[in-house]
Formats: C-alpha cells, structure tokens, sequence
C-alpha cells in the first residue's frame, strides 16, 4: 500500500471504520514510512483541536427568548416554580382586561341627559339682563301669582 | 448538580413541572448551541435556532419518546432546523476553501498549551485558542463546515450525516477530506506550536 492510499484511509483508520484487513495494511505502512506518521500525527491533532473549540453560550438570551416565543405561541409558560399552564393563566388575565376597558368605555360613552351649562361670559350678562327685564315686566307676578296676592 | 435522569425529568416536564423542564435546558442548551453556530457559523441565527429547538420540544413533550438522554432529540431537531435554514438562505458557498489564510491573522496566533491553572494567562491562552478554531471554521464553506462540525465535534457517525444531508456517504467523506485539509492549513501555526512543545 502506497503513501496515496493511506492518506486517504487515515481518517477511517483512525477511527476505527475500516476492515480489520486494510487496518493491518496501514498500519503496516505506518510502521515503515515516517512522513504519513508525520500526516497522522497532524490529523489527530487537527481534530483534537476541533474537539477544544467550545464558545461563549449565550444562555439567558436564548432562554428569555423561549420564554417569549412560547408566550406569543400561547403555550404553557416555561419558569421555575410556576405549574399554572400559560394559557389559562393568560385567558384569566385578558378576560380581567376586558372586564376593565369595557367599565371604563360604558362610564365615558353611556349616554346622559343633556346638562344645561353656564352660558359664557357674554351671552351670561345677556341672559341675566334679559331675565331682569321679564322680571320687571311682569314675569315674576305671571310666574309667581302668589307673590302679589300676600 | 441534578442528577436526576432525563428521563425522569421528561416525564415531570410532562406533567407540566417547568423546573423539570429548566434542568433540561440548562443541561443541553450550550451543546445545541455550539453545533448550531457551527453549521450556521452566526451568532444570532445559533440563538434563534436554539430557541426554536427548545420551544418545539417544550411543544412537543407530550408526544416526547425519550430513549436514554434528551439530546439525541434535542440533536435531530437542531440539525433538521439548521439544514432547512441553510437551504432556505442558499447559503451554499461561506468561503472558498481555495483561500489561503490570512498571513497576519494566522501569525498572531501564539500557541500554548491549554492549562488547568485558572490563572489569567491560561484564560488568554484558552481564548486565543477559542478564536483561532472559531476563525477556522468560519472559513470553511457552509457544506464544509456542517459535515466538520457533525463529525467531528458531534460524533454524528459519516452515514448518519450522509442520510440527514440527502448525499452520497462518499461524498461526506471527501468533504470532511477537503475540510480536514484545509482546517489543518489554517491550524498549522497551533499545530507547529503544539509540536515544539510537545504535544500529543
């Protein structure tokens, strides 16, 4: 077995997949050739290496964001302690909402008599002005009768 | 540590036991992590898959048939997930495995020996270590970086990947054979290093 073929069956040699037979042939050649030794050393460490590599997880970001997608899937909430299922406990919570909204929207909206409010400032001195002269003319006996009579 | 067995834990988070459901998080979530960012090789959209894999087996936990550990579920899920997405993005090509690697990028790397002291410069050298294969990775192309990542930093055995990806199990093999190549090209300053001090 040439240098060519034991490179390409290093990988698989190294891992142990290869037929007991072409395992012995590599291994054969391992023993006689010093630069695919050189080549098996390089891979091993190669893959070591890879086996190494472990980044920073973000974990409460991940986990916050599960939180939330299950919220707006309306799943059951995920959080220590908590056993109540999210959809209830969020069917709960709307139906108090809309309990609320619709209090508040019946208090501002509900129709009521028509509230006669002070007239403005003008149309204020008009109107006491003109009420004096119906008094002095009269309007107070028709209104009042009983007034004259004592 | 909780020491309570997947299964166990299942089942609680079964039976709506959210902390039950937390352990499993926290046990698992870096792992789905790491192989997500490596087949993506982006931070944001390894979180974003992440969290879908755990809100889909949060979803599915009723139906959840658990052999021995959670994970190889957790695995199936994200490795489905992350192929679906890289082929929804197209994202055939990262980089060519042709370009050589940065001659500046690749001489700043100084390689020490990882130690188990928790002394500061332990904690640089790991860091360094940690961005250089990050580096390496990054640079293989997307369809090599996911069969690297699959095999030889899960352990996903090369028929496995060949039948998750649709492609030929010789295929996966020259893949990882382009990829081993080239990533020992780009490791060769840690490697050269790892060499003089003599290591195995």
């Amino acid at each position: 077995m040439g240098c060519t073929e034991v490179r390409v069956l290093l990988a698989d040699y190294l891992e142990g997949v290869l037929p007991p037979d072409r395992a012995q042939q590599v291994e054969a050649h391992l023993q006689a050739c010093p630069i695919c030794v050189q080549e098996r050393r390089a891979l091993e460490r190669t893959t070591a290496l890879l086996r190494q590599w472990a980044p920073i997880v973000p974990s409460e970001r991940i986990w916050a964001g599960i939180e939330e997608r299950l919220r707006a899937r309306g799943a059951r909430r995920v959080a220590s302690g908590s056993r109540l299922p999210f959809a209830r406990r969020y069917r709960l919570v709307a139906a108090l909402a809309a309990i609320v909204v619709a209090v508040l929207v019946a208090f501002f909206l509900w129709p009521r008599p028509a509230t006669t409010y002070p007239p403005l400032r003008d149309s204020y001195t008009k109107y006491w002005q003109a009420h004096h002269q119906w008094a002095i003319s009269g309007g107070v006996r028709e209104l009042y009768p009983y007034v004259e009579a004592q | 540590m909780n020491t309570r067995s997947d299964t166990e834990l299942v089942q609680r988070a079964k039976e709506g036991d959210a902390g039950a459901f937390e352990t499993l998080y926290a046990r698992y979530h870096a792992r789905v992590y790491r192989l997500l960012y490596g087949m993506l090789g982006n931070r944001d959209d390894a979180v974003d898959l992440t969290q879908e894999v755990f809100v889909r087996a949060w979803i599915e936990l009723p139906r959840l048939q658990i052999e021995k550990t959670l994970y190889g579920w957790l695995r199936r899920t994200a490795i489905n997930l992350g192929i679906d997405y890289l082929r929804r993005r197209r994202l055939v090509q990262f980089q060519s495995l042709d370009v050589a690697p940065d001659e500046e990028e690749s001489e700043s790397f100084e390689w020490q020996i990882p130690d188990e002291t928790q002394d500061v410069e332990a904690a640089v050298m790991q860091s360094e270590l940690q961005e250089c294969l990050q580096q390496a990775l990054q640079r293989l192309s997307t369809i090599h970086r996911v069969v690297v990542v699959l095999h030889y930093i899960e352990e996903v055995p090369v028929e496995e990947i060949a039948q998750q990806l649709s492609i030929p199990v010789g295929t996966v093999k020259s893949r990882l054979a382009r990829a081993r190549e080239a990533l020992r090209r780009q490791l060769e300053p840690l490697l050269n290093k790892g060499n003089e001090h003599g290591m195995h």
